[in-house]
């Protein structure tokens, strides 16, 4: 059994709440979040009795209570053995975790990883995706990096970038003149929009939001609402790691997956920067 | 102008490729075709097809450009012939002061567009390039960018993937077998209307087909492409593979005032696609963003024993056409230049040579 403790996850509470019942081999066993009140609230809704205002504090008073660590972070939810601590950033200890950013795990996408990874598809040619969403662009950009090589199942050998306020759009090239065209947008406060398409040699996935609106009518224009995905990703994505825990195996996607995505925004900084294409050269990212 | 007549007397120049375009001309209440024409010396395909269609319009087919745009008449020419013809036959028609509506692309060379261009100047008529810019969802797209709905556009992405096969997939032919012949292909695409790059020379589908996304671009934004970073392959079919032509490509493009974009497009192949394909537009706009599917609106009809080959979901309100040649009207009879004129066309054909460049080098390329 994984028992995990759950690190600054104060907006997913109810969401973790929902799954932690539907998980196999795992549970949620203790609460961190710097503040007291909300620590206190977050372990009630999770019903669990063990909490702390900070990570040195469970070591200290409930260290054998936990096995792993869900933390939420920047970039997404990481999570990691116990002796891992994903906080410190520590390459060395970065092998057993899993970069559980939502796109990952969400239906959608992995629906359309299952069709290629089964041929379906053929040979993918082209990945593209576009996001736009009310939390920074550059923020959403590592995970839309991530997916696009997991996709083409390769590293890039080229990249080109360009940025205004708000927004950024990221056009990388990789070996066998396969491709992938990114554009992550600010929109104002509200919903947010995610198109992926994956055209492959013989087939394409279409995985678009466009697709998924509900029309609300009260007067005036209807409104489009989406219907998501549920909590479908965060329940994917624990499970995962308690799966690849006990098969003694490397998580999906882990800390390789998330320094690859780190290295490709330094080339995309560096793109923007001088304003021309960037080449990585032997497809190291 | 004054005393329009009531109807322009119109010669289909080679009518070996698209007959949508003059038969769109020909649709209208305004235009009227008088005779369709061509060069004596094409090959016997040309002239089976010509005059099939001078037949099937009741009127002569003249195997001499220049004698029937003068005998006949003419003031409007329709030139739909190989692409490799486009520019010239467009620019004998100008040189005796006869406007024009040209199937795309301009050509695939930008110095082919330069020629047509200072024919132009030398004898100001009305060019049309056919377009797809009064497409149902394209024009609310344009209402919806100038009634400041997401407020000033800052990025634009169109998305245009044609759902079309093009002969056997690539891989799919023995190794010894010969390179198929581009030509050949084309004239047997005839049948089911897939020959848009009907040429001696081999083109790929950024100069086949993307005029009409980055026409769409232009529409809207108003703005010209002035760099472009872009990436080819060849990935579905062997006839581009034998003739070393893209059927899939991504440009990123910088334009006028700080506006960013990409177009990504690509021959995908029947299988990727329930309908003719997947077109979208997606805006950014200071204040919000717009995503248009350009297929709308539609209908969609199913029914038992359908033929696998027959679109399930049928456009529908599609007055592209009428609306295109209203156009050339206006500019016609009021002034002012139609909605994809010569100039714009030829930077648009410069904006997808700039683009093989890059795909070629790895560089951004700078459009002339």
């Amino acid at each position: 059994m994984t028992r995990f403790a759950v690190v600054g996850v104060g907006a997913q509470a109810a969401a973790l709440a929902r799954i932690a019942p539907r998980l196999r081999g795992g549970s949620i066993t203790a609460v961190v979040e710097p503040d007291k009140a909300t620590a206190k609230r977050v372990a009630e809704l999770l019903k669990v009795s063990v909490w702390a205002t900070s990570t040195g504090e469970l070591h200290e008073k409930h260290d054998r209570e936990f096995d792993a660590w869900a933390a939420a972070m920047p970039l997404g939810l990481v999570l990691a053995p116990h002796g891992n601590r994903p906080f410190d950033m520590n390459p060395g200890n970065g092998k057993d975790w899993l970069w559980a950013h939502a796109f990952r795990f969400l239906p959608s996408v992995t629906t359309v990883k299952e069709s290629l990874g089964s041929g379906k598809l053929g040979a993918p040619g082209l990945v593209r995706i576009h996001h736009w969403t009310p939390q920074a662009a550059r923020q959403s950009l590592l995970s839309q990096l991530d997916l696009a090589c997991w996709l083409i199942d390769q590293r890039p050998a080229t990249l080109f970038a360009r940025q205004a306020k708000g927004y950024v759009q990221v056009h990388l090239g990789f070996a066998d003149d396969r491709m992938a065209v990114l554009d992550c947008a600010t929109l104002a406060e509200g919903d947010e929009h995610y198109s992926l398409s994956v055209i492959g040699s013989s087939g394409a996935a279409y995985a678009d939001d466009h697709h998924n609106m509900q029309l609300v009518f009260g007067g005036g224009h209807p409104q489009a609402i989406r219907t998501l995905q549920g909590d479908k990703a965060l329940l994917a994505a624990l499970q995962e790691f308690i799966d690849a825990t006990a098969a003694r195996r490397s998580p999906s996607c882990g800390f390789a997956e998330l320094k690859r995505a780190l290295r490709l925004d330094e080339h995309v900084e560096a793109s923007l920067t001088s304003g021309e294409a960037v080449s990585l050269s032997g497809g190291e990212s | 102008m004054k005393n329009p007549p009531e109807r322009y007397r119109c010669a289909a120049l080679s009518v070996v490729k698209h007959d949508y375009v003059p038969r769109g001309v020909a649709s209208h209440p305004r235009f009227e075709l008088v005779v369709v024409a061509d060069d004596a010396n094409q090959p016997a395909w040309v002239h089976e097809r010509n005059q099939k269609f001078a037949d099937e319009y009741k009127v002569p087919y003249v195997r001499d450009v220049e004698r029937a745009l003068s005998e006949h008449n003419v003031q409007v020419a329709v030139v739909s012939s190989q692409v490799e013809r486009h520019c010239d036959l467009s620019i004998r028609a100008i040189e005796r002061g006869v406007h024009v509506v040209q199937d795309k692309p301009m050509s695939t060379t930008v110095a082919e567009c330069d020629r047509l261009l200072a024919a132009i100047e030398r004898k100001p008529v009305k060019f049309l390039m056919w377009n797809r810019n009064f497409l149902p969802a394209v024009l609310h797209a344009r209402e919806l960018i100038n009634a400041g709905s997401i407020g000033k556009p800052y990025a634009i992405h169109v998305d245009f993937y044609f759902a079309k096969d093009a002969g056997p997939p690539k891989g799919s032919r023995p190794p010894a077998a010969k390179p198929m012949d581009w030509q050949e292909h084309q004239i047997k695409a005839h049948a089911d209307g897939s020959d848009g790059g009907l040429a001696a020379r081999p083109m790929g589908e950024l100069q086949i087909e993307g005029i009409y996304p980055l026409a769409y671009i232009r529409m809207l934004t108003g703005a010209s492409v002035r760099r472009v970073f872009a990436r080819t392959a060849r990935h579905f079919h062997q006839v581009n593979v034998d003739n070393d032509v893209d059927d899939l490509g991504t440009v990123s493009l910088e334009m006028d005032g700080g506006l960013m974009g990409t177009l990504c497009i690509g021959r995908i192949g029947k299988a990727s696609h329930p309908d003719i394909g997947e077109i979208k537009l997606h805006v950014l706009g200071e204040r919000g963003g717009l995503v248009i599917s350009e297929a709308r609106p539609e209908a969609a009809i199913y029914y038992r024993g359908q033929p696998p080959a027959e679109y399930r979901h049928r456009r529908l309100a599609v007055d592209n056409d009428y609306l295109q040649l209203d156009n050339l009207l206006a500019a016609l009879e009021g002034g002012g230049e139609t909605i994809l004129d010569a100039r714009g066309s030829r930077d648009i054909c410069a904006t997808v040579e700039a683009a093989l460049t890059s795909a070629r080098t790895g560089r951004c390329e700078t459009v002339q």
